[in-house]
């Protein structure tokens, strides 16, 4: 227990605090130009001290906060003690003066908009106590975003998947042409995607938004979601956010004996490809056919149509197919349109039954997204409170000194604004009577 | 675009004779900085009637590309000097700093004018682009008046002598040039944290990742940083003044490097607004 104490201590030090900032810094402008490394043990690590750290700051100026609020308006011996024997400001009550100097003081203080509690010889005038709250709660902010980030990447998913349109695919780890998943993932969804149409299009105010796709979200049979999926406008469902990152080709192939057995389809995803002699690149892919034996391979590339020099990325107006089919260590090769077919030296026909577009797209699976949102909104919130409403206080004693009364007062401001200690002074000095200054010790 | 350009053109011209009239004013003459100021904010008025026609010409507020950035950039910061001067008589000296500066940033930008038209890619066209956008522009104009302030607090406490004496006894006291470069600090981490967040969920809403250690992202981060470094050495470290104004100008060039240089270093992917350097 003592331990711990002793290190929450240490970990609220201003300094380190300030050390740790300066350490995220550098080796955040160091790792700009060394590649990956801001996954690198030794950065997170002084993050999580950081996070630690804030979070260590965040308590300690919550109990310092929480005590200031609760004495608000009660001023102890001791205090009063050194109002009166070192006071920030004395004025002297002029000779003369009219009615109560105590009353005067406390309708300059309320004229300066501070809010007055007094008893018969002392004054606390005070304002912006709820601002004694941003700090605190911007450092919990930082502290609870950071930990939040840091289970959200730990549990989530992200994966690119080729949908050709007409057809769907299935939210699981298999259908994904690449993802990554944190060590604390829970598991793809098991829904189904399905993209049923795809064209450029423009949006409501003649904006346009590129080609997109249209995209139905599914559980079972039931439509979860439809919608048109374009840069600013994904698809949500819950922990899902689907983008659309592009689009291809897809062959749709099948291989069967043609005699009535089990007939295997596939959908080939061909993508553009400018440095490639047709324009796109090749699908590399295995159907292993009815009878048992094994493809090894098969290659299927669709070349674009070109227009002054250049390939149009699109489905070109007579789509074909160049088919290369390894078996056996036998390579065939064929170009096929539309329904045609070629022999595979298993025995079986492998038939092109139609070329569509594909979208590519993205899938991250992040719960975290949302509060991520939420803490960024408190953040500035509370960031905002700390800084626009500074925490102000007047305390005044009328206190009698060899040469008479005279007013003593301590000024605090939580930013310490300059010109509130000097508008405390005059409005304290009019009060008075406009006497001199007897002594003034810190500004 | 010829009336547009003809318009910047005015506006470099009163820039470069504001910049001209402040310093000749702050070195031997300080009622010549009166009229500097005049100058200066008369610049204002093409410089905004040139950004609106653009604006209204290629359909998207001044965001994409150097030539609409830089010079947006300068013209917050003089109408946040324009703001200074009227709240707070007495701080025009500031303008020595600003102006120049602004000068040079419209200056610079018309050397690529031309071939500056930039469309607005389905990427682009985000409202959360917009929010990114404008609180960059507060806290780059809030950093650089800090940063002027702290200069004018530097000069003063050297004892700036001579002929420049009597210019600066009549700004307000050290301790107000020395809170406001605090309080212009204060506002610009706000508005840049605004700019990060709204930035990270335009990329989230974009590409489905929220932060992804672009150069472009990890400078801002650091910038953000290096003020949160200042905050705490003034509020928790009880730096104030000389030390605290040394950080202020420090700070800047940070800002400009994540602002201009990163996209120039590291050819970033995420530099949209500065194509057509
Ligand atoms: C990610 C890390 C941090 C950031 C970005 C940050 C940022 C800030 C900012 C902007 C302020 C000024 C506004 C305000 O008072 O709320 C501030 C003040 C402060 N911070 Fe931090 N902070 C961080 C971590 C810490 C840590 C680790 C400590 C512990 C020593 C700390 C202690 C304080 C204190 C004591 C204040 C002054 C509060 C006041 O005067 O009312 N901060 N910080």
């Amino acid at each position: 227990m003592a331990f711990l104490r002793a290190v929450i201590r240490r970990l609220r030090s201003r300094r380190l605090a300030v050390g740790l900032i300066l350490a995220v810094i550098a080796y955040a402008a160091a790792s700009s130009v060394i590649p990956n490394a801001f996954g690198s043990p030794v950065f997170l690590a002084v993050v999580a001290l950081l996070a630690l750290s804030t979070a260590a700051c965040a308590w300690e100026r919550t109990r310092s906060s929480a005590r200031a609020l609760r004495r608000t308006g009660r001023v102890d011996d001791a205090q009063v003690e050194r109002l009166r024997e070192k006071p920030w400001l004395t004025v002297r009550v002029a000779q003369g003066t009219e009615g109560d100097p105590l009353s005067a003081s406390a309708d300059a203080m309320r004229r300066l908009r501070l809010s007055v509690v007094r008893g018969p010889r002392l004054l606390e005038a005070s304002s912006g106590r709820v601002g004694l709250l941003g700090s605190p709660l911007f450092h919990w902010t930082l502290a609870v975003l950071l930990l939040v980030i840091a289970l959200g990447r730990l549990s989530r998913a992200e994966g690119a998947i080729g949908v050709p349109v007409g057809f769907s695919r299935t939210d699981a780890t298999g259908s994904y042409r690449t993802v990554r998943a944190g060590p604390l993932y829970g598991g793809h969804s098991g829904l189904t995607l399905a993209v049923t149409d795809l064209r450029p299009v423009k949006d409501a105010e003649g904006v346009d938004r590129g080609v997109s796709p249209l995209v139905e979200l599914r559980e079972g049979g039931t439509l979860l979601r439809r919608q048109r999926v374009y840069p600013n406008n994904p698809l949500r469902h819950g922990s899902l956010l689907i983008h659309s990152s592009g689009y291809g080709i897809a062959a749709v192939v099948s291989v069967g004996s043609g005699s009535g057995g089990p007939i295997l389809q596939s959908e080939p995803l061909v993508d553009f490809d400018a440095k490639r002699p047709g324009g796109t690149t090749a699908a590399v892919f295995d159907l292993t056919a009815a009878g048992g034996k094994v493809l090894d391979s098969i290659t299927l590339t669709i070349p674009l149509d070109r227009e002054g020099g250049l390939s149009l990325e699109q489905l070109p107006r007579r789509p074909r197919a160049l088919v290369t089919v390894r078996a056996s260590g036998v390579e065939t090769s064929a170009v096929l349109e539309k329904g045609g077919s070629m022999r595979l030296p298993t025995g079986e026909s492998l038939r092109v039954k139609d070329f569509v577009h594909y979208a590519r797209l993205t899938v991250a699976d992040d719960w975290s997204v949302y509060p991520i949102y939420f803490l960024f909104v408190l953040a500035g919130i509370a960031m905002s409170v700390s800084v626009t409403v500074p925490y102000r206080r007047v305390r005044v004693l009328l206190a009698e000194t060899a040469d008479g009364v005279a007013l003593h007062a301590e000024v605090r401001h939580s930013r310490g604004d300059p010109l509130f200690a000097e508008m405390v002074e005059t409005a304290l000095r009019e009060a008075a009577g406009a006497a001199p200054v007897l002594n003034e010790e810190s500004a | 675009m010829t009336l547009e350009i003809v318009l910047m053109w005015a506006a470099v011209t009163l820039y470069a004779a504001g910049s001209v009239l402040f310093t000749v004013g702050f070195v031997f003459h300080r009622p010549l900085m009166r009229l500097a100021v005049a100058v200066s904010l008369a610049g204002l008025a093409p410089h905004t009637a040139a950004t609106a026609i653009r604006w209204v010409r290629v359909g998207h507020p001044p965001m994409l590309g150097f030539y609409e950035v830089v010079p947006n950039l300068a013209w917050i910061a003089v109408v946040l000097f324009g703001l200074i001067v009227w709240r707070r008589r007495g701080l025009e000296p500031i303008g020595v700093v600003i102006m120049p500066i602004s000068f040079l940033m419209i200056g610079a930008s018309m050397l690529v004018a031309p071939r500056a038209d930039m469309p607005l890619t389905p990427t682009l066209a985000s409202w959360w682009l917009t929010i990114h956008i404008s609180f960059a522009k507060l806290s780059y104009g809030s950093f650089l008046a800090s940063f002027a302030l702290a200069i004018v607090f530097l000069v003063r406490e050297s004892g700036g002598g001579g002929r420049w004496s009597d210019v600066l006894e009549k700004l307000p006291s050290q301790a107000v040039i020395d809170d406001l470069s605090f309080k212009f600090i204060a506002a610009g981490f706000i508005f840049l944290g605004v700019m990060i967040a709204a930035g990270a969920i335009w990329a989230n809403e974009a590409w489905g990742r929220y932060w992804n250690w672009d150069p472009i992202e990890t400078w801002s981060l650091i910038s953000w940083l290096v003020y949160a470094v200042y905050l705490h050495l003034r509020l928790t470290l009880g730096w104030r003044g000389k030390r605290a104004a040394w950080v202020a100008v420090a700070a800047l060039p940070v800002v400009l490097f994540a602002l201009v240089g990163v996209p120039l270093v590291y050819k970033s992917v995420h530099a949209a607004y500065l194509k057509g350097v």
